[in-house]
């Protein structure tokens, strides 16, 4: 893994952004956290070197806020913007103020807080900055069409910004992770769903920690999200069908 | 309007642009509802006054769609054959100088109010068996110098595939994505449009294409060069 210095991590309390960070507190790297709740899990270097943040990202100062905390002594060579949240549910069964709060964390946020960061100078040189889109982005999500759609324009922000951002000394990875053994998950699972499946957060938080090491520019983290990419590529319509028989016809309950 | 045997169509952003070349063409055809930005006097300067108008600022989704739905129930419309959301802004710049406020306003007008709009709207749509066109852009496969834009085009198109696939059999939907254009917008967004306008197209040319792919079944399209090379070819005289 690549030394790096100072790591910010957004959904740090729990799952995948968890995981992140008790692996970069392993390695010694210090990590500014970003969560609405407290942290309640413990690492042996967490008073040395966690800071955290508790803000909720969805109120609409929330990124000046963040930006105001640091100055140039602060700089960043690591920025994950994890924090992200689902609505799944037949699309007229959702209450459209869960589309406002997914389009608003999933893809407003992680735009605006890479923009600001970039424009304070908060990104030191040769520095890493990670988004997590979802493998949706390869197939479609008829269940969740609209947290489908964040996943897909964080995507397209990542691509867009991949150039840009390289002058400036900063590389862009996009992950595209199917489902992971989350509590997260588990509330969106269609009852009496095989959780078996899902990838572990501690194995992807290493995947994407790897891959950013190497300056990847893209990640599809195991064999099943590569072959739902390449399906995706090959026959789209197919795989958008799909996800509708595995998921849309399954749903049980509106969950967001 | 019950007893009108044409269809009802509801437009976004048709006061200028695409949208109003839209308005101008649909108003011969359809039973028009329009909503745009302008006051309604403004507005009808524009279009035709057969044209039924909403005023609403989209720059606030969530209020917007609140004024959309009250007056159409003013209206008396409860069947709604086509919604056509065409509304959109942008800005041309480097992906660092884009501003906290610049971003969140790409966001909330080029996805979030489509999305708002459309659940709001879902009885009258289903009722009508109707559909559901979505305008997008070329830039939804990404762009370096409009990046969030780019961002919620391509948020427009994923929104489109995945409730295509929801709603198959009950409604339509329908994302169409317009190449380059010579509109408002453009300066709006801040671009400075040198030799390149030889390959955009007029708004009416597009608008014209668009009209054309609305009627068609086709789930996706992108609409340019092909549309420029029989403008070219065929040149009619408001092309």
């Amino acid at each position: 893994m690549k030394a790096w210095k100072h790591a910010l991590v957004t959904g740090a309390g729990q799952g995948i952004g968890k995981a992140l960070c008790l692996r970069l507190l392993d390695e010694g790297v210090k990590v500014t956290s970003i969560d609405r709740d407290s942290i309640n899990w413990t690492h042996k270097n967490k008073d040395k070197l966690l800071n955290h943040i508790q803000i909720d990202l969805i109120n609409s100062n929330s990124v000046n806020d963040i930006i105001q905390r640091f100055t140039l002594d602060d700089q960043f060579d690591l920025a994950i913007h994890n924090a992200g949240i689902s609505a799944t549910g037949k699309f007229e069964d959702i209450d459209p103020k869960a589309y406002e709060n997914v389009l608003k964390l999933n893809t407003t946020v992680p735009m605006q807080l890479s923009a600001a960061l970039m424009q304070s100078g908060l990104f030191a040189n040769n520095a890493n900055l990670a988004f997590i889109s979802s493998l949706s982005h390869a197939t479609g999500y008829p269940g969740a069409a609209v947290y489908g759609a964040s996943k897909d324009a964080i995507a397209i922000y990542a691509k867009s910004i991949r150039k840009p951002f390289a002058k400036k000394g900063v590389s862009v990875l996009s992950v595209f992770p199917g489902p992971v053994r989350t509590d997260h998950a588990e509330r969106h699972a269609p009852e009496g769903a095989d959780a078996s499946k899902r990838m572990l957060p501690e194995e992807l938080a290493s995947k994407i920690l790897s891959a950013a090491s190497s300056n990847k520019k893209t990640l599809y983290p195991g064999a099943a999200a590569h072959s739902a990419r390449i399906l995706g590529k090959i026959a789209p319509n197919l795989m958008t069908n799909m996800m509708r028989k595995i998921i849309y016809d399954k749903l049980d309950r509106p969950v967001w | 309007m019950s007893n009108s045997k044409k269809s009802l169509t509801l437009l976004t952003g048709a006061t200028s642009g695409i949208g109003l070349e839209l308005a101008k063409r649909l108003v011969l055809t359809d039973d028009l509802v329009v909503v745009g930005r302008k006051t309604e006097s403004e507005a009808h300067v524009l279009i035709s006054n057969k044209v039924q108008y909403i005023q609403a600022d989209i720059s606030s989704p969530k209020q917007a769609v609140e004024v959309i739905s009250s007056a159409l129930q003013n209206m008396q419309i409860d069947k709604i054959d086509r919604v056509i959301h065409c509304a959109g802004t942008g800005v041309y710049t480097s992906p660092e100088q884009e501003t906290v406020e610049q971003i969140d306003q790409n966001v909330s007008v080029n996805l979030l109010f489509p999305v708002l709009l459309t659940r709001a709207l879902v009885p009258q749509i289903e009722v009508a068996k109707g559909k559901v066109v979505l305008i997008g852009s070329v830039a939804h496969k990404g762009s370096s110098n409009m990046a969030s834009y780019a961002a919620s085009k391509a948020g427009l198109a994923g929104f489109a595939r995945s409730l295509e696939a929801e709603w198959r059999g009950r409604i339509d939907v329908q994302v169409i994505h317009p190449g380059p254009t010579l509109t408002p917008m453009l300066e709006k967004a801040g671009y400075t449009v040198g030799m390149e306008r030889h390959l955009f197209l007029s708004p009416q040319v597009m608008a014209d294409a668009v009209i054309k792919t609305i009627h068609s079944r086709k789930k996706s399209a992108t609409i340019f060069l092909g549309a420029k090379i029989k403008s070219l070819l065929f040149r009619k005289k408001n092309a």
